[in-house]
């Protein structure tokens, strides 16, 4: 059997190990980057570190930034005393894109699933609590995903939020059960963000 | 109705391509050609599952590491293509209707199959699941959504039932999940009770004209004290919440989910007495063909897909009595394939081979 030179299938490899990518795919991409126009392949290795360099976590929200607090937690035109709770940094991104939500957000990085192992602690839910400890937020929007985890990561903060907010909604499941907020139409999610309902 | 079906590595069959000529169809073969495993294909289509309590991985042909089966239904004259994929490695089911991948069990609106074979017994012997399995069938067979709520309702189990096994689990740890199953499992309620009833109705009304008027009645038996068949969703949802929390010191114990829909069973009774521990052999095998005649019937109502009968050797598994009634139940015109390894004589119809050792027969008088 002939085999790649190691340093081929060094990177035949590393690129394997993305998500979405399996073999084939990653043994097209890596005789792409070999061949690739000057400049290219070096631009993608740049443009990595530098991205990995430069984004962090907002301290205030959890979303993706390259300044501290983020442009979003940042913006005076926005309404802080409405705060929308999100699974992961794409949702906000998802939401934006309808233009129908002018409050703040926040990123749990994940859901409740004692399945995977994973619970409150494994959450930004602390963080969330503190945040609205301050006092200035009227309605905490939970907008996980409308599916088994999701749903039970919003009853579960529903709990722990109704006694210290004066307000919390549930965004309303014009969502396919077993949908996702990434995949869902700008239309669809505004809609579920205009018929919230308290929780 | 099955308009074309192809086996690949299911069973016996490495590849099989089969495109019904006629609505009667008698498969004819010697014993262990692969004629149940053709109706088991069919059957697996649409619901999602083996009708002999086989599991996936036994499904895949000896030295193959998947199967595939895929069909072309009609339903309310629309065309649909539905696609099964198993891989034994691993232990992905994958269910498409038109390309695009549905839960399992999605299938069963499109082609609801009732099954008659000598397994049918255990119907009235078995354990409490697979009575229940026969009950969700013909509910998600009539009204899609249930199967969708069986669905999620089994995914939250999973997650409450994990979240017991972690000794530092709170209350509020199980709240979500438990406030999860009772919505989700108060709309499995409703519609099981009510399906339920009319199953019953129609099962009896057959039993008593096969049995000379015996009457044979049914109970759905609720775990929980206090249901009534009339609560509403909201009255029952707050029930089975309150069951389960009630539950939880006893469920911390034991560590799964010990209340709700996915534990209980129903209760057959002949002449009021209950036909799992007092009926004799044949009066159980008539009742579980009342129950199935009341499946059949039941779904003939509905307007969307025709009901498709799959009689595995009930020929010779019936006397001149049920084989009648069979009969007749086929003269209302749905598609039906039979098995049997007797044979036929040229006038009874034609014939046209499918494999090498299975014959075809289309019965004339159809
Ligand atoms: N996973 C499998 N792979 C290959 N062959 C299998 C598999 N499972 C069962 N078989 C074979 O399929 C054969 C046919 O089984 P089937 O139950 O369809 O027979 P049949 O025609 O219905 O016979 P009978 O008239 O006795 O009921 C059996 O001999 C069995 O060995
Ligand atoms: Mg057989
Ligand atoms: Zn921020």
């Amino acid at each position: 059997m002939h085999l790649y030179p190691s340093s081929l299938a060094a990177l035949i490899e590393a690129l394997r190990k993305l998500p979405g990518i399996g073999p084939k795919t990653a043994q097209r991409l890596a005789l792409y980057l070999l061949h690739a126009p000057e400049g290219e392949a070096e631009g993608l290795a740049q443009a990595i570190l530098d991205a990995r360099e430069k984004i962090f976590f907002c301290s205030v929200c959890g979303n993706l930034t390259d300044t501290d607090p983020c442009e979003l937690c940042r913006d005076e035109k926005r309404d802080r005393s409405l705060l929308c709770v999100v699974e992961w940094p794409r949702d906000i991104i998802a939401f934006e894109r309808t233009g129908e939500f002018n409050g703040v957000y926040h990123v749990l990085h994940g859901v409740l699933s004692p399945m995977d192992g994973i619970g409150p602690d494994d959450l930004k839910i602390a963080e969330l609590l503190k945040r609205v400890s301050k006092g200035d937020i009227k309605e905490v929007i939970l907008a996980t995903n409308p599916n088994v985890e999701g749903e039970a990561t919003a009853l579960y903060l529903a709990q722990l939020l109704k006694p210290i907010v004066p307000k919390v909604t549930r965004i309303a499941h014009g969502l396919p059960v077993g949908g996702d907020l990434e995949f869902a139409d700008t239309a669809t999610l505004s809609r579920s963000l205009l018929g919230r309902q308290v929780i | 109705m099955l308009k074309y079906l192809y086996l690949n590595n299911f069973r016996n069959y490495e590849n099989l391509e089969f495109m019904p000529e006629e609505k009667f169809i008698i498969f004819t073969g010697a014993n262990g050609t692969g004629k149940s495993n053709l109706l088991e294909g069919i059957y697996y289509l649409g619901t999602g599952y083996s009708f002999r309590q086989a599991r996936d991985e036994n499904l895949v042909r000896f030295g193959s590491d998947y199967f595939a089966i895929s069909g072309i239904v009609s339903c309310a004259g629309v065309d649909y293509k539905i696609d099964a994929l198993y891989q034994r490695e691993k232990k992905r089911k994958i269910i498409k209707i038109n390309n695009k991948r549905v839960l399992p069990g999605s299938c069963s609106s499109y082609l609801p199959v009732v099954i008659f074979s000598p397994q049918d017994l255990i119907l009235i012997k078995g354990a409490p699941s697979v009575r229940r399995r026969f009950l969700d069938l013909l509910v998600s067979q009539l009204k899609p959504q249930h199967s969708k709520d069986l669905h999620y309702y089994n995914n939250v189990l999973l997650q409450r039932n994990k979240q017991l096994r972690s000794i530092k689990t709170t209350d509020a740890d199980l709240f979500p999940w438990e406030k999860q199953l009772s919505s989700l499992g108060a709309r499995i309620w409703k519609r099981r009770i009510s399906v339920f009833s009319q199953l019953i109705d129609y099962s009896s009304e057959v039993f008593a004209s096969l049995s000379r008027g015996r009457i044979l009645r049914g109970e759905y038996k609720f775990q929980i004290n206090g249901i009534k068949e009339s609560d509403d969703l909201a009255k029952l949802q707050g029930l089975l919440l309150d069951a389960l929390q009630k539950a939880r010191p006893n469920d911390r114990k034991v560590k799964f989910t010990t209340v709700g829909p996915h534990r209980e069973d129903f209760c057959l009774y002949l002449n009021d007495h209950e036909a799992r521990l007092y009926a004799s052999q044949g009066e159980q095998r008539l009742i579980s063909l009342a129950l199935k005649v009341g499946q059949y019937q039941l779904l003939s109502l509905e307007k969307r897909a025709e009901p498709v009968l799959l009689l595995d050797d009930v020929f010779s598994e019936l006397d001149e009595k049920h084989r009648v009634l069979v009969l007749d139940v086929m003269k209302k015109g749905s598609q039906v394939f039979a098995t049997t390894t007797a044979s036929f004589k040229e006038e009874y119809g034609r014939r046209k081979a499918l494999t090498s050792h299975i014959t075809m027969v289309y019965p004339k008088n159809f």
